[in-house]
C-alpha cells in the first residue's frame, strides 16, 4: 500500500485501538501505525506488561533492548494524522560500512546479543567465588576453597570480554550516547576487573590464603572477594536497567 | 510518578503488594536469576573436560560443585520464570512452553547426574563402561542449558527480521 492511500489514524483512534476485548492492538513508531494484535507477545494489548497498545510507543522503543526493526513482523495499517513524530530512536542499531556491516548484517545475532550473552559469566563467577570462600570457611571443607578459587580465574579471564562486547554493543545500537548508566559501568566494571584480578594475584602468590583461617592478611583477602558481590550486583543491576527500564510506561492496570 | 502494572495479580493482595513495593519484581527476577543454572551448568561441563584434559582432580571436584549450584538454582529459575511468563506474557506461548518443557528436563538430568556424582565420587575419575554415561549426561546439560536460554533469550533480544541498511554512521 502506498503511503498516501493508507488510513490516517487520529490519537484518538489510536488511542481506542488498545487491545480490550473487542478492540484492536495498533501502536505507533516514528509516524507508522502497526498492528500488533497479531503478535502472541501482544496478548491483550500489553507487551512485556510495560508497553501498552493504543499509543504512540517512538519513545519507548528507545529504551527497548531490541530495534524497530521488530515491527516489520506486523502488518503496517497506517499513518498517524499527526505530523509530529518524535525523531528516531536512538537505541536502532546502525551499521557500519565495510566488512563489519556485511558480517552484522548476515549474522544479526552479532548485533545485541554477545554482551547480553557474555555477561552471564563473569556475573557468576565473581559471586560464586566470595560464595564458595565462605562455604569454606563455614563448612572447613578446603575444597570448596579450591572451587572458589577456580571460579575466581574463571571470572577474571571472562570480565575483559564482556567489557569489550559491552563498549562494542554501546557504539552500535545506542551511538555511544552518555546514558547514566553505561556511564556508571564504565567505572565500576573496570573496577570490577581491577578488584577481581588482585585477589587472583593474591591468591596465586599464597596459596594458603584463606585456608590457613581467617588471621592478618586472610581477612583482607576476603574483604577483596566479598566486595566482588556489591561490584558485581551494581554492574548488573545498570546493565538491566538497560534491558528493562523502569519508567512511567509501567501504567497501572 | 511511577505506577505499578498489577494485571495478572488481580484479587492477590500480598502479591499486588510486592510488587508495589519493588515493581522491578515484575521483569528483573527472572532474567536475574537464570544467570546461575545456565553458568553452574555450563561449568559443570566445562570443568569436568578440563579433569579430562589436565587429570587435576581439583577440577572434577569444582565440576561437582557447580553441578550442585545449577541443581540449587534451576528451580528458582523455573519458579520466577512462571511468575514472568504469568505477569508479563498473559496467554498460551509456544516459545515459553518449549521453554518450560525443557527447563525440568534440564533439572532432571541434572539432579540424576549429581546424585550419581554423590553415590560415587569416582565415576569420572575411572571413566570406563557405564561411567561413560555420566560424562555424556554432563555433556547434555551443556547442551539443554544453551538451547533452553537460546528460546529465553529470543523473547528478550529477538532477531530483527530484517537488518539494518550497511554504510550508514
Amino acid at each position: 500500500m502506498m503511503p498516501d492511500q493508507e488510513k490516517k489514524f487520529t490519537p484518538g483512534e489510536l488511542a481506542g485501538a488498545d487491545g480490550a476485548p473487542g478492540r484492536p492492538a495498533h501502536v505507533a513508531y516514528e509516524g507508522r501505525v502497526y498492528d500488533v494484535g497479531v503478535s502472541e507477545l501482544w496478548a491483550g494489548g500489553q507487551h512485556m506488561g510495560l508497553h501498552q497498545a493504543g499509543a504512540d510507543l517512538t519513545a519507548e522503543l528507545a529504551d527497548a533492548p531490541h530495534g524497530p526493526e521488530v515491527l516489520e513482523r506486523v502488518p503496517r495499517v497506517g499513518v498517524l494524522a499527526a505530523a509530529q513524530a518524535p525523531p528516531a530512536s536512538a537505541s536502532r542499531a546502525v551499521l557500519p560500512g565495510g566488512s563489519l556491516g556485511r558480517l552484522l548484517k548476515r549474522y544479526p545475532l552479532l548485533q545485541r546479543h554477545p554482551h547480553p550473552m557474555l555477561v552471564h559469566f563473569p556475573i557468576v563467577f565473581l559471586l560464586a567465588a566470595p560464595a564458595f570462600s565462605l562455604l569454606s570457611l563455614a563448612a572447613g571443607t578446603l575444597s570448596f576453597e579450591t572451587t572458589a578459587f577456580h571460579c575466581l580465574c574463571a571470572g577474571v579471564l571472562f570480565t575483559p570480554p564482556a567489557i569489550l562486547t559491552g563498549l562494542f554493543t554501546w557504539w552500535l545500537n545506542y551511538q555511544a550516547r552518555p546514558l547514566t548508566p553505561v556511564r556508571r559501568k564504565l567505572v565500576l566494571a573496570p573496577t570490577l576487573l581491577v578488584v577481581s584480578a588482585a585477589a587472583l594475584i593474591w591468591r596465586l602468590a599464597d596459596p594458603e590464603a584463606l585456608r590457613r583461617g581467617l588471621k592478618g592478611p586472610s581477612w583482607l583477602y576476603l574483604g577483596l572477594l566479598l566486595a566482588l558481590v556489591p561490584l558485581v550486583v551494581a554492574v548488573g543491576w545498570y546493565g538491566a536497567s538497560l534491558t528493562f527500564p523502569l519508567h512511567e510506561g509501567d501504567r497501572g492496570g | 510518578m511511577l505506577t505499578v502494572n498489577l494485571k495478572g495479580l488481580e484479587g492477590e493482595p500480598h502479591r499486588e503488594g510486592l510488587l508495589q513495593a519493588c515493581p522491578r519484581f515484575r521483569r528483573w527476577l527472572h532474567p536475574a536469576v537464570v544467570h546461575f543454572p545456565i553458568v553452574f551448568m555450563w561449568a559443570t561441563t566445562f570443568f569436568a573436560l578440563i579433569y579430562l584434559y589436565t587429570g587435576n582432580q581439583s577440577f572434577e571436584s569444582t565440576s561437582f560443585h557447580c553441578l550442585g549450584g545449577g541443581v540449587l538454582t534451576t528451580p528458582g529459575a523455573i519458579l520466577t520464570g512462571r511468575a514472568t511468563h504469568r505477569l508479563n506474557f498473559p496467554g498460551e506461548n509456544g516459545t515459553i512452553s518449549l521453554e518450560r518443557r525443557l527447563s525440568w528436563l534440564l533439572l532432571a538430568l541434572a539432579v540424576t547426574a549429581f546424585a550419581w556424582r554423590a553415590a560415587n565420587p569416582r565415576v569420572l575419575l575411572e571413566l570406563k563402561g557405564a561411567n561413560f554415561l555420566y560424562l555424556a549426561l554432563l555433556l547434555a546439560l551443556t547442551t539443554l542449558v544453551t538451547v533452553t536460554s537460546y528460546f529465553g533469550g529470543m523473547l528478550t533480544y529477538p532477531l530483527e527480521a530484517t537488518p539494518p541498511e550497511t554504510g550508514v554512521s
